[in-house]
């Protein structure tokens, strides 16, 4: 085995090795330079051990894609001689026969790589819209603290507004209902004052009746008395006139009054 | 201004008028139409009386200070009555009562010629006069009185053994004095006579009250003049009801009465006096003109009317279940739970009257009447209504006999208007009130 392939051969390991570890040393590191490094330093965890598995097959692609393997032995001596000669005449004999695996193998590679490229550069984009939102978030943030002392007066004022809505509806509902109460208190009392007039009234109108009535008794009482006391001035009259020596004083005065006229 | 406004003014007293208008002056019922002939022993009308039985029959007669006619009985004996008093309602109110004339008038200022009246009297007045002025006023009384006429006066005295003189008084002592009756002018009763016969050659006084008060007036001496009677006599009297009230006033009146018919003289008691003086000898103090026939009932005469009323009517009796008639208006009379009316009709068909009473609570409770003549029940129903006149209309089936007949009201239960208070009581028994009974006759 010459220099080189145990070399290449020793390096291949140690890639494979790197590859298993996840990334996770300098060396790694080292052999991604180009990873996408995710938020706050930090790759994105859903995708970043993947994209390290296939970008540690990336350069083993690149290197084997057109590569027989090694001819190697286990022999020893003249047969090991034997064979390793057999051997390489006969890789050279079967190129033609791994032509078409070798296309294949390229145009897996290269696919890989577009792929990646592709990868990269969503990634690019989705780190662009996660800044991006990350801004606005920031922006959403400042302004929710800008305004959320505002936000909380308007709240309390709203709130306040509310409660003072309330309260005068349910003044209002109150007035209403007093004033319900106090118009039907009013109209009992209207009603009852209308009753006690109708009954004052004709409580008056049964006293007028009496009063008149006590009137009319004592103005026939009156009557009565005055045709009594007119009767018996008339009686009184009378019996003067018919009293003799009166008529008879009369006659000798009025005979006398003649007699000195003559 | 006169000392005497200033002894008033002293008291608190700033409207005389005012003051004696709301003290003395009532609605009260004095008409004599209305007199009923017990009330000749009341008390009440004791100093009534005694100028009734004073008075001759169709003389003229003026009362000083008539208030609201306490005098009117006189017009009974047809006398001439007229009446001054110091306020225009007091005035107004003896002519309800029927005073023939009245007026408003200063005593020491009387609106009359000299020489017009027979007789000029005063009930309770001089001791309202002040001492300064009290000789105007005699004056004005020789000055109105006709030669021959009697001046008489029942006067309200003092005794200065007992009772302090205004002026010995503090001003809380007269403000308090002054405030129970207006007294501003008393003296002593021998001080009153003094006054008369500057003015009159013939003077006669008697001490009265001595013995006799009534009910009310004992207990008016007791708690506001603090006469010092018998405490256990005094509760006693504050505990009578209105008829126990009336038969102890009634009594009074009858003892009273009769020691003036006895002429017996009674020691002074600081009190009153009657006051009797003229120009002329005067004759007996007590009974000079006593005929009382006119208050009692009489046979009707023969040419009665077919109806009549019995209110005003000397011709029915109206028995003491009946109380004295009251302004309501009209004037009717209350009565308790039984009263009777006792009259003389020929041939009674019908019998109307009006009816009401201030009972409470008669919807749920009504009050029942019932209504005899002659002991026969003729009606019976039951008051729902308070404070409404109901006319009411008896019918006789068969037309009563000439004669005496009796109508007598059943009420089943009575209510007191004001038992209470100090002030307005009235603890009458009351039923309810009638007026306008009127007798039909065929």
């Amino acid at each position: 085995m010459s220099d080189t392939e145990v070399e290449s051969i020793l390096r291949e390991i140690r890639e494979q090795v790197y590859a298993q570890r996840g990334g996770q040393d300098n060396g790694a590191l080292e052999s991604a330079p180009n990873r996408v490094v995710g938020q706050n330093g930090a790759d994105t965890p859903e995708i970043t051990p993947q994209m390290d598995r296939l970008r540690a097959q990336t350069p083993i692609l690149a290197r084997s894609w057109d590569r027989l393997p090694p001819i190697i032995s286990s022999r020893k001596g003249v047969a090991a001689k034997l064979e390793l000669w057999v051997k390489a005449k006969a890789r050279v004999l079967m190129r033609w026969f791994t032509w078409e695996q070798v296309n294949f193998n390229a145009a897996v590679h290269q696919s890989l790589l577009e792929t990646i490229a592709l990868i990269e550069d969503t990634r690019h984009q989705l780190q662009g819209v996660r800044e991006q939102l990350k801004e606005q978030q920031a922006r959403i943030e400042e302004l929710v603290s800008e305004k959320l002392p505002n936000l909380d007066e308007f709240r309390n004022a709203t709130e306040y507004q509310l409660r003072l809505a309330e309260q005068q509806a349910e003044s209002v509902e109150r007035s209403l209902t007093n004033l319900g109460e106090s118009l039907a208190a009013e109209q009992q009392r209207t009603s009852t004052l209308v009753r006690e007039l109708r009954e004052a009234d004709e409580r008056l109108a049964q006293e007028q009746r009496v009063c008149f009535k006590q009137l009319s008794l004592e103005s026939s009482e009156t009557a009565v008395m005055m045709d009594r006391t007119r009767r018996k001035l008339e009686e009184r009259l009378a019996e003067l006139n018919q009293q003799p020596s009166n008529n008879s004083r009369v006659e000798r005065s009025s005979k006398k009054a003649r007699s000195s006229q003559q | 201004m006169s000392e005497p406004r200033n002894l008033y003014e002293r008291a608190g007293v700033n409207d005389v008028r005012e003051f004696y208008r709301t003290k003395f002056i009532s609605d009260e019922v004095l008409d004599e139409r209305y007199f009923k002939p017990l009330d000749r022993f009341d008390l009440r009308f004791a100093r009534t009386m005694w100028i009734y039985d004073n008075v001759r029959a169709g003389s003229s007669v003026l009362d000083l200070g008539c208030g609201s006619g306490m005098l009117a009985l006189l017009r009974r004996k047809d006398v001439v009555l007229s009446g001054v008093d110091l306020s225009e309602e007091g005035a107004a109110a003896a002519r309800r009562n029927g005073y023939d004339f009245s007026c408003e008038a200063e005593l020491s200022n009387l609106p009359f010629p000299d020489a017009r009246f027979d007789y000029v009297v005063s009930l309770d007045v001089l001791g309202h006069i002040p001492a300064e002025n009290k000789d105007a006023v005699l004056q004005e009384i020789k000055r109105v009185l006709r030669p021959g006429g009697v001046t008489m006066h029942g006067i309200e005295c003092t005794d200065r053994t007992a009772q302090k003189a205004y002026d010995e008084m503090t001003p809380e002592e007269l403000r308090k004095f002054i405030a129970i009756d207006g007294h501003v002018g008393l003296e002593e009763d021998h001080e009153h006579a003094a006054r008369f016969e500057k003015f009159f050659p013939f003077v006669d006084w008697e001490p009265r009250y001595t013995l006799c008060l009534s009910s009310e007036e004992f207990l008016k001496q007791a708690d506001q003049y603090g006469l010092p009677f018998e405490s256990d006599f005094i509760d006693y009297l504050r505990d009578l009801s209105f008829k126990e009230r009336r038969a102890f006033d009634i009594a009074m009146g009858y003892v009273f009465g009769k020691i003036s018919d006895l002429h017996i003289s009674l020691p002074t008691s600081g009190l009153y006096v009657f006051m009797k003086a003229s120009d002329a000898p005067l004759g007996p103090f007590y009974n000079e003109h006593r005929d009382r026939r006119e208050l009692y009932p009489f046979q009707p005469s023969a040419d009665a009317e077919n109806h009549f009323c019995l209110d005003r009517n000397r011709n029915a009796a109206f028995d003491d279940g009946w109380f004295e008639p009251n302004l309501i208006p009209p004037i009717a009379r209350w009565m308790g739970r039984k009263a009777r009316i006792t009259f003389e009709a020929e041939q009674l068909s019908e019998l109307t009257f009006d009816l009401v009473t201030h009972m409470t609570e008669l919807a749920t409770k009504p009050l029942g009447i019932e209504i005899f003549l002659d002991g026969e029940k003729v009606c019976a129903f039951s008051l729902f209504v308070a404070n409404s006149w109901l006319p009411m209309k008896i019918f006789v089936p068969q037309a009563a006999p000439s004669g005496k007949h009796v109508v007598e009201i059943h009420a089943d239960r009575t209510w007191q208007p004001r038992p209470v208070s100090n002030e307005t009581r009235d603890d009458r028994e009351l039923s309810v009130a009638v007026c306008n009974i009127e007798v039909i006759q065929e």
